[in-house]
């Protein structure tokens, strides 16, 4: 008993100590007055977590982000629609292990970090940057936190946090401007307010946000500082019903697939590892390469299963010979695409059967590739899907089961109807009632478009969020002095 | 043995080997760096190391220190306080000091979860604090500590060469007790006003340690900054 008392109050103390020395760096640089008279413009990035497209329209509505200098524009993200995946995707910073922090790894064949071990890292502070928990694209912003209580607080007490980080944002903004011609930072806030409160109340934020941003510049009028905001993901605003989680565990049962925690030695006649770790609109499979098509085709007869993807590794002779990566969406337990990639050529083979309209898709017809295949171009579906249900829905689905910016991608990825979602969680005591509000994750539009907005140049009506650089070359300088870039 | 033994004192930090008296000692540095500080100086051969402060008293006139923390970030420093007077009820000191910040200094601390205005990749910034303090013991559970600081600052690129000026105000309730309150005030720029500083902490002492944690609020032009401030200092 003595010896566990002396273990606590020893590691109280390292703890203490080890707080203490940030606290006391942090004190004297911000105690320190700085004065630089050598950037007259400075770009600034905000990088705000959730920011969907529909809550900027509402908020210039109400006239905010006012005024011919501001630009703004649909920020297509990536699927699966989780922040950290998509973060890393959007500022090509080191790949993740797993889409989220419970993912499976099959070169040990078990899911790391399952359960609430993986949910407690959603919250634990960094106290040591070696030791970190974190995704590494956070080391890509020049601000990102508020101190080792912001994650608690920010579900604790949004409205409250957000105060205090946009009061942090724009008081290291101002040192940094005065030697720095770029600044970046990461806003968490506003994606746990789409998650938990009302939309409004994110409209609100932004309203706020373009204030501060006003006052900031009307108190700097030797300085040009220039804004841009982007987004990783929207929200949907859709409610949904506690009744409405999901536990993939339990409803694959439902359909003859046995959830399983490793793959080898399986004998089980369809089986695959469930993943379901937070409260989103997808949740993913992994089972052995002979089973990714019946696993998908079954589970694509669960109700509140909107669309179910795989990648197909053993394709059909005839498919070979047009290319080697291809696609399945499933639908009420059948296929009802299958896809190609060219990768040299950049190009997508769709079946000429293709039901477009299935998916909001309205397209030109390009040249045949062979009697059941047509070749488009990625732009070419970029631009016909932009605007769609499912805005860029083949890159999305190709990519999201490939690996990019996560080393071990699911090999089954299913995409909920709105008004369902994964229950990643409960809450000690057992209640689901808690953040309920807003989703994202899926395929659908509404938790995929986000925000571009900006003062920085022209736009055109819809980005790919991936392409941010190609736009914001000096948003790559920066996040580039911070962090290698992939 | 005497040496040795004051060693082993300091390595087994909890055990108050040879404090030879029992009265309470006054705070000798600020809670807050470069801006707060006091009119005591440490006694004739004292000795205290914290987190914020290593220091040595000299003659009953002088003390001699460093911040160790700041020291291990890429801030080298020292400082010398002088002695000015006393009298009952007061007590003068004057303070020179540096703090050497190299480059790369601002992105030194252990967490990624505090963030700094100045980013310093690439040049150094020289500090060179000059201040006046005074401590006023207005009654037996009061403390007034004041300072007024000169703060010339050299940067090896993109900083201006500039000095400032800073005043802090601390009360201190309960000075000569175990468990005290204070309340901090900053000024810093005057006429060039860059930010205030409000801060509250706690502070504990007995004969052979003094605890100190507090919470502090920047306030600048364009927003609030806040954080904590923690000090754990052994006496020697």
């Amino acid at each position: 008993m003595k010896q566990k008392r002396f273990l606590i109050f020893t590691g109280l103390l390292c703890l203490s100590i080890l707080s203490g020395c940030d606290w006391l760096q942090s004190s004297f640089l911000n105690g320190i007055p700085i004065c630089g008279s050598q950037n007259k413009e400075i770009k600034v990035y905000l990088a705000i977590d959730g920011l969907s497209y529909s809550s900027v329209e509402k908020a210039r509505a109400q006239g905010a982000f006012a005024g011919n200098s501001w630009r703004h524009s649909k920020f297509i993200t990536t699927f699966p629609g989780t922040s950290d995946a998509s973060w890393t995707r959007i500022l090509h910073t080191e790949p993740l292990v797993g889409y989220e922090y419970t993912y499976f790894d099959p070169s040990q064949d078990k899911i790391i970090n399952p359960g609430m071990s993986g949910l407690v890292k959603h919250v634990v502070p960094t106290f040591v940057d070696g030791m970190s928990m974190e995704a590494p694209y956070l080391k890509a912003f020049d601000y990102r936190s508020n101190g080792y209580t912001h994650s608690i607080g920010v579900y604790h007490d949004t409205f409250a946090n957000l105060g205090e980080s946009y009061d942090n944002l724009f008081f290291t903004l101002d040192g940094r401007s005065q030697t720095n011609s770029t600044f970046s930072a990461y806003l968490i806030e506003i994606d746990a307010m789409g998650h938990i409160f009302k939309p409004e109340d994110v409209v609100e934020s932004l309203r706020i946000l373009d204030k501060k941003i006003n006052v900031f510049k009307a108190k700097h009028p030797d300085k040009k500082f220039v804004f841009t905001i982007l987004a990783d993901h929207g929200i949907d605003f859709v409610n949904v019903e506690s009744k409405n989680l999901m536990k993939l565990s339990e409803e694959i049962k439902k359909v003859g697939v046995t959830p399983v925690e490793n793959i080898r030695g399986q004998t089980a006649p369809h089986y695959a590892v469930p993943i379901d770790h937070v409260r989103l609109t997808y949740l993913s499979l992994h089972t052995s390469a002979e089973q990714v098509k019946p696993v998908a085709t079954k589970v694509s007869e669960l109700p509140f299963i909107d669309v179910t993807v795989a990648k197909i590794r053993f394709p059909n002779e005839a498919q070979k010979t047009l290319t080697t990566d291809w696609y399945g969406i499933y639908e009420s337990g059948k296929e009802i695409v299958d896809f190609g990639y060219d990768a040299q050529k950049n190009t997508y083979l769709i079946p000429t059967a293709m039901n477009w309209e299935r998916f909001g898709i309205s397209k030109k017809e390009p040249a045949g590739k062979s009697p059941t295949y047509s070749e488009f171009s990625d732009e070419d579906l970029f631009a016909f899907s932009k605007h769609s249900a499912y805005p860029d829905l083949f890159y999305r689905i190709r990519t999201g089961l490939s690996a990019v910016g996560v080393q071990y991608p699911a090999d089954v990825l299913l995409s909920l109807k709105p008004g369902f979602a994964a229950i990643g969680f409960t809450l000690p005591g057992g209640s689901k009632d808690f953040s309920l509000a807003g989703f994202h994750g899926s395929l659908r539009d509404l938790g995929t478009v986000a925000t571009l907005l900006t003062e920085e140049r022209d736009l055109p009506d819809a980005v790919r969020s991936e392409d941010i650089y190609k736009l914001f070359p000096d948003f790559q300088k920066n996040v580039s002095e911070k962090t290698k870039l992939y | 043995m005497n040496k040795i033994l004051k060693l082993l004192s300091i390595l087994s930090i909890f055990s108050p080997l040879l404090q030879a008296e029992d009265a309470l000692r006054s705070s000798t540095t600020g809670f807050y760096p470069i801006w707060e500080n006091t009119g005591n100086i440490e006694g004739h051969r004292l000795a205290r190391v914290g987190i914020s402060d290593a220091e040595v008293g000299i003659g009953n006139f002088a003390q001699i220190g460093i911040n160790p923390v700041l020291f291990a970030y890429r801030t080298p420093n020292a400082y010398l306080k002088f002695n000015l007077g006393r009298t009952e009820v007061s007590r003068w000191s004057l303070q020179l000091g540096f703090y050497y910040v190299l480059e790369q200094a601002s992105r030194s601390s252990m967490s990624p979860m505090y963030v700094s205005r100045l980013d310093n990749p690439d040049f150094t910034l020289l500090l060179a604090p000059t201040s006046l303090n005074h401590s006023l013991n207005l009654s037996g559970w009061m403390q007034i500590h004041q300072s007024l600081t000169a703060l010339p600052e050299i940067s090896s690129g993109k900083l201006d060469n500039r000095i400032f000026a800073g005043y802090s105000a601390v009360a201190e309730f309960l000075p000569e007790e175990r468990h005290g309150i204070l309340l901090h005030f900053s000024e810093v720029g005057f006429w060039d006003h860059d930010f205030n500083l409000l801060g509250a902490s706690y502070r504990y002492r007995n004969t052979w340690m003094e605890f100190r944690l507090g919470y502090f609020y920047r306030v600048h032009k364009t927003g609030a900054q806040s954080s904590p401030l923690f000090n754990l200092t052994f006496l020697l």
